[in-house]
């Protein structure tokens, strides 16, 4: 249905798509290509939110335990013996959705917000495991020495771009397929959509399998970017994937993933001049979003576009 | 050590009993999962160290003022989270107030910096119990808590604005038809959880050193006792508070506290496979 529509958007996105490739040849500066590096592995970050809690309307309010699976994976690991990212990457990825098999089939078994609390304790009690197993994860400190993904920043742009585009199309092929059209059929009433057969909570941890293992996966590469991993890169992630998330707009994977992009590369700019009261305007700003346009920034242009086009194409809607 | 064990979960219980009855009752009678409960007993415990050290008010009037002001605080946050439920529906009223309590912490953050807190003792001095030493301020904790308690188990039970939030809570529908001010009944509901969740917070504020991100844990084991209570019971939830406050003061003596946070999240993790409705909880569905 909405594939025929939004041509526009369609074409926009390709011509993003291709002026990508060519960022390195305009941006020669490595700090910002290192943003933009960043910024492409966070969009892969609230793009795999969207999937489960976007899609469904589960909340995961403990995120970062999965990207955080992926990325201490790494860094443990590295601290024995160099393990090379191709294979750190899909590793971190799979036992990420181990952990989640662990926590989704009890928790989404059942209707009710039991996920909703049990990501939120789990992420608290992960953190406080970070400390106390410091000896193991490196507590406050993190742990350095892990492999750079390359020793070139043109490099770690086309590997985390590439990384970004087919994650990110994987997700939303899933997303606009059947079984997306039935995640979102929970969402509205899990029910009536049992009732006509569905098997809600196969769809759920399929859904949610599929968001760890792309949380896992981004989460491990995001160490071998920074060669470090430490809770200061991870546990804020729970919070921030949900501000970039909803900042984009939820349900439609690619909007969450053009949040998770734009409020990298905006946080990273920002920093310099917001200084301390950074956090307090991104939650001010998406608690306004919430209220004033629920459908996330970049939801509501497709929409604005959709509308119209639909408005030349077939004037019966409207 | 079983002493020691028993005397400090009965007062973490009464205090999680305040905490959870008011969140349970925002489930049962708005259908709202308020995650904004535990950033009303954060707030409670700020308000009263701020009108402490800007005001010399005797400390009975900041707890008043503290209590009044969080009230309000959340009341208004209530008309937001009514539009939300109306047209976002339950993910972005979680959301919503998820965010709204990072955004309370950063702000906090602001203003008093991240520096710890203290408050002082509300009255000194300590009795000897089964051979256990109780501060005073421990045992007024436990006392008051436990006469809010029952005065509120009373007032849900005999007085009329009581008896129509439990109508409300066990069915809203049904309220409507018997011509009970729903909305009102929801506006006082929300008003008496931040009323106790205030409370609750300055109770314990003694104890603890205040840190603006005080607002998760109590929000975790308000959530895990309604759980194990089962959402919408009053009852159930003042029984699992004194179940998790035992569980915890037990672990947190023989172990440490984080071991206690791991056992109570395995505990819930076990309630929701084998009794997901709780101990006395009404089914969702």
């Amino acid at each position: 249905m909405k594939r025929k529509n939004g041509i526009i958007i369609r074409i926009i996105i390709l011509i993003f798509l291709g002026l990508s490739f060519f960022v390195p040849f305009i941006i020669k500066n490595a700090f910002l290509l290192g943003i933009l590096t960043i910024a492409n592995i966070y969009a892969v970050f609230s793009g795999s939110w969207d999937i489960l809690s976007g899609f469904t309307g589960k909340e995961n309010f403990g995120y970062a335990v999965f990207a955080g699976t992926g990325a201490y994976f790494v860094g443990i690991i590295s601290q024995s013996f160099a393990i090379p990212w191709w294979i750190g990457v899909p590793v971190g990825g799979l036992l990420a959705m181990g952990i989640g098999i662990l926590v989704g089939f009890p928790t989404l078994r059942v209707k009710g917000p039991y996920f909703a609390l049990v990501t939120l304790a789990l992420a608290s009690v992960a953190q406080d495991s970070v400390s106390i197993f410091s000896k193991i994860t490196g507590g406050e400190n993190g742990l350095a020495g892990i492999d750079f993904l390359s020793n070139s920043s043109i490099t770690n742009y086309y590997i985390t771009l590439i990384f970004t585009i087919v994650s990110i199309f994987l997700l939303f092929e899933f997303g606009m397929s059947k079984n997306g059209l039935i995640l979102k059929s929970l969402k509205v009433d899990e029910k009536a959509a049992e009732a006509l057969g569905v098997n809600a909570v196969r769809y759920k941890l399929i859904a949610f399998e599929l968001s760890s293992l792309f949380a896992g996966m981004s989460g491990a590469l995001l160490a071998y970017y920074y060669g470090y991993i430490g809770p200061d890169l991870i546990f804020p992630l729970s919070l921030n994937v949900i501000i970039m998330a909803v900042f984009g707009g939820t349900g439609m994977i690619i909007p969450a993933a053009l949040g998770g992009y734009t409020l990298m590369i905006f946080s990273q700019y920002a920093n310099s001049f917001l200084g301390s009261y950074n956090s307090l305007i991104y939650t001010g700003i998406l608690l306004i979003i919430i209220m004033l346009l629920p459908n996330g920034i970049f939801k509501s242009f497709y929409k604005f576009f959709a509308l119209k086009e639909g408005r030349h194409s077939n004037g019966e809607h409207h | 050590m079983v002493a020691q064990i028993l005397v400090d979960g009965t007062i973490n219980g009464a205090i999680y009993a305040l905490l959870a009855i008011g969140f349970t009752l925002t489930f049962g009678a708005a259908n709202i999962l308020n995650l904004y409960h535990g950033t009303y007993y954060m707030l409670g415990a700020y308000f009263v160290y701020a009108l402490l050290s800007m005001f010399s008010i005797p400390l009975i009037f900041a707890v008043i003022f503290s209590i009044l002001i969080v009230m309000i605080i959340g009341v208004f946050l209530y008309y937001p989270i009514k539009i939300l439920q109306k047209h976002g529906g339950s993910t972005s009223v979680l959301i919503f107030t998820l965010v709204a309590s990072y955004f309370t912490q950063y702000l906090l953050t602001q203003i008093f910096g991240s520096t710890n807190l203290n408050i002082p003792s509300f009255i000194n001095g300590s009795l000897n119990i089964l051979g256990v030493n109780v501060a005073f301020s421990r045992l007024l904790a436990l006392l008051i808590s436990l006469i809010i308690i029952i005065l509120i188990s009373l007032f849900m039970l005999y007085a009329r604005i009581g008896k129509e939030i439990v109508i409300t809570a066990q069915d809203s529908y049904i309220a409507q038809i018997l011509g009970i001010n729903t909305n009102r009944v929801l506006i006082i509901t929300i008003a008496i959880s931040a009323m106790l969740a205030a409370l609750a917070g300055i109770m314990i504020s003694p104890f603890l050193t205040l840190v603006p991100n005080m607002w998760l844990s109590p929000l975790i084991m308000a959530f895990s006792i309604v759980i194990l209570g089962g959402l919408g019971s009053i009852v159930g939830s003042i029984i699992a508070a004194f179940i998790i406050g035992y569980i915890q003061s037990g672990i947190s003596i023989a172990i440490s506290s984080e071991a206690a946070e791991i056992v109570i999240l395995a505990v819930i993790i076990l309630v929701i496979i084998f009794r997901p409705s709780g101990l006395l909880g009404k089914k969702i569905d």
